[in-house]
């Protein structure tokens, strides 16, 4: 059984009269510890297929998603989701973040253990120190490095990011990029990664598979072959990473072509 | 500091003082709260002064003061130029703190009772009941347009259905207050719980939250800087509904001292009345901000 099987997935928003179709009738299964990037164009509806993953969108208008089987209804233990957007409690320090996020799972465990744990995760993602300063007094990489040790710290089985880098400038989004590797293979039992994003160069240097979506579906998917640990320089040398590349580029090139031709006009 | 020692508001605290003690026209009772007063200012300016480098507002705050000071001193008690009655003396308004100061002191811990009461149920009320009102959406759907006719209608009109329908004038006086602080609160609640970040929201939701910690672990903290800045208009406007409702039935408070002295025409005290509200309410608000600063340290993310 895959971890995550997602069957004959569609999706609608807004009213009864003015509806607007997100998803259409998705098939995608994921299996346990694998890393996969959803790569795709703005407005492909990658981010609304993370949160029918993450259990935040309206209930499906046919099919579902599955993890271990079992349907998914709404948010759960299981499953952890760093935003794009700082969704770190502004009022609370990075320390507190964890230790809430940790209450929610944990409601009985000592408060100590809990920032003690606070503190290993925090240290983990290279924030030894910060740990009683507020979101407000952190920059926009030491936002997402603690939204990232909340998530890891509840140890969830499957974590969900939703563009995570999308708004770091480039030489702390690659170290961003390089730490999240390391804590993912670091773990004893790796954990199943959904990423969502629309870098080509960060789906390839994460993924174990990319998963290329256009408008309202998966379009292709792809294995990621390349040998970990990868880095990005080397990556940048090899034929067949300009291959691959070049095969990606083609598709976002090839779905802007169609919706030429269609209804929609993305550019 | 030399140059600040010789700025305009010392020369007039010397002017005032040295016009204190010299003779008047008008009979009037001891200058010596009205001294005192003045001098306090001073001090007030002379420690914000060296203190601060920069004091350009300061110094034209107590410059119109004095002036003010000045030229009601000059216009009644010097020079007699106005109506006795109509226009008391500094020396006599400020010499009411002495006479009256039981009064005075029991009508403002009497009005500060009403008004923590009425303050500590209507906050109680609107938070809690704004809270779950706004997030569930059967709710806001239903009572938040009924709400939207009810709270435009001002307090004061019920009061005195109020103080006819309560058994006694503390409990009417906290219907009053009640009635004006919580329809703002309840409906700025509403308004703030629907207007919350998105990214706030959709974090707690994907860890899980129950509702009553997403109500008063992650809404309510979130809503805490509005509310603490709504308190300010608040506190304000329901001391002016409290000693509205105070003149019409009270035998103590702020509200009634003003009226009970404006019943024989005895404006002195009136005046008195009106400059200790004044102040109380000054007061209130600065330990508004006092207590915002403490408790709210964090600002939200853009």
């Amino acid at each position: 059984m895959s971890k995550i099987e997602i069957k004959d997935l569609s999706l609608e928003y807004g009213q009864e009269d003015k509806t607007f179709l997100a998803l259409d009738h998705i098939n995608l299964k994921i299996e346990e510890g694998e890393f996969v990037c959803v790569l795709g164009p703005s407005g492909c509806g990658k981010s609304t297929l993370l949160s029918t993953l993450s259990g935040l969108s309206d209930p499906p208008k046919t099919g579902g998603v599955y993890i271990d089987g079992q349907k998914v209804e709404g948010p759960g233990k299981s499953r952890s989701v760093v935003f794009q957007n700082y969704s770190l409690l502004p009022w609370k320090t990075a320390a507190n973040n964890i230790v809430f996020a940790l209450n929610q799972v944990d409601k009985k465990g000592k408060k100590e253990a809990k920032r003690a744990l606070a503190l290993q995760y925090l240290k983990k993602v290279g924030l030894e120190g910060f740990e009683d300063k507020l979101p407000d007094e952190l920059s926009g990489g030491m936002k997402q490095r603690v939204a990232i040790a909340r998530a890891l710290a509840v140890d969830p089985e499957i974590i969900l990011m939703d563009e995570p880098f999308g708004a770091i400038d480039p030489k702390n989004r690659l170290q961003l990029q390089e730490l999240l590797l390391k804590l993912w293979q670091s773990e004893k039992k790796a954990k199943t990664i959904v990423f969502i994003t629309h870098d080509i160069d960060e789906a390839v240097l994460l993924a174990d598979r990319i998963v290329f979506m256009t408008p309202k579906n998966v379009k292709a998917d792809l294995k990621v072959e390349f040998p970990r640990p990868r880095i990005k320089e080397d990556l940048y040398k090899n034929q067949d990473f300009i291959f691959f590349r070049n095969h990606l580029v083609g598709l976002f090139y090839a779905n802007i072509g169609e919706q030429i031709g269609g209804e929609e006009v993305v550019i | 500091m030399k140059k600040k020692l010789l700025s305009l508001p010392n020369f007039l605290f010397i002017f005032l003082i040295f016009a204190l003690f010299t003779p008047n026209v008008r009979e009037t009772d001891s200058p010596i709260v009205l001294i005192l007063v003045i001098i306090g200012i001073e001090v007030i300016y002379i420690a914000y002064m060296i203190k601060n480098d920069v004091f350009r507002q300061g110094k034209n705050i107590v410059t119109v003061l004095f002036v003010l000071f000045l030229i009601w001193q000059l216009a009644t008690s010097k020079f007699n130029l106005v109506n006795q009655v109509l226009f008391p003396a500094p020396e006599n308004v400020f010499y009411v703190f002495v006479t009256q100061w039981k009064l005075i002191l029991t009508g403002i811990l009497s009005s500060l009772r009403l008004l923590a009461l009425g303050f500590f149920y209507s906050l109680a009320f609107g938070i809690s009941l704004g809270l779950i009102v706004g997030w569930i959406p059967v709710l806001r759907e239903t009572i938040y347009p009924i709400a939207k006719v009810l709270s435009p209608i001002p307090p004061i009109v019920y009061t005195p259905y109020v103080i006819a329908l309560m058994p006694t004038f503390s409990s009417a006086s906290i219907l009053v207050i009640f009635l004006g602080i919580f329809w703002p609160t309840f409906m700025n609640m509403i308004n703030g719980v629907s207007a919350i970040d998105k990214n706030i929201i959709d974090s707690a939701r994907s860890m899980n939250v129950s509702t009553p910690t997403m109500l008063f672990k992650i809404i309510l903290p979130y809503s805490l800087p509005g509310i603490m800045d709504g308190l300010t208009i608040s506190v304000s406007f329901s001391f002016m509904i409290l000693t509205a409702a105070e003149m019409i039935g009270a035998t103590s408070g702020l509200g009634y001292f003003v009226q009970k002295f404006a019943a024989y025409s005895d404006y002195t005290k009136e005046l008195t009345g009106i400059i200790v509200i004044g102040v109380v309410v000054a007061a209130i608000n600065y330990l508004l901000r006092v207590v915002r600063k403490l408790v709210i340290k964090w600002k939200p993310l853009v």
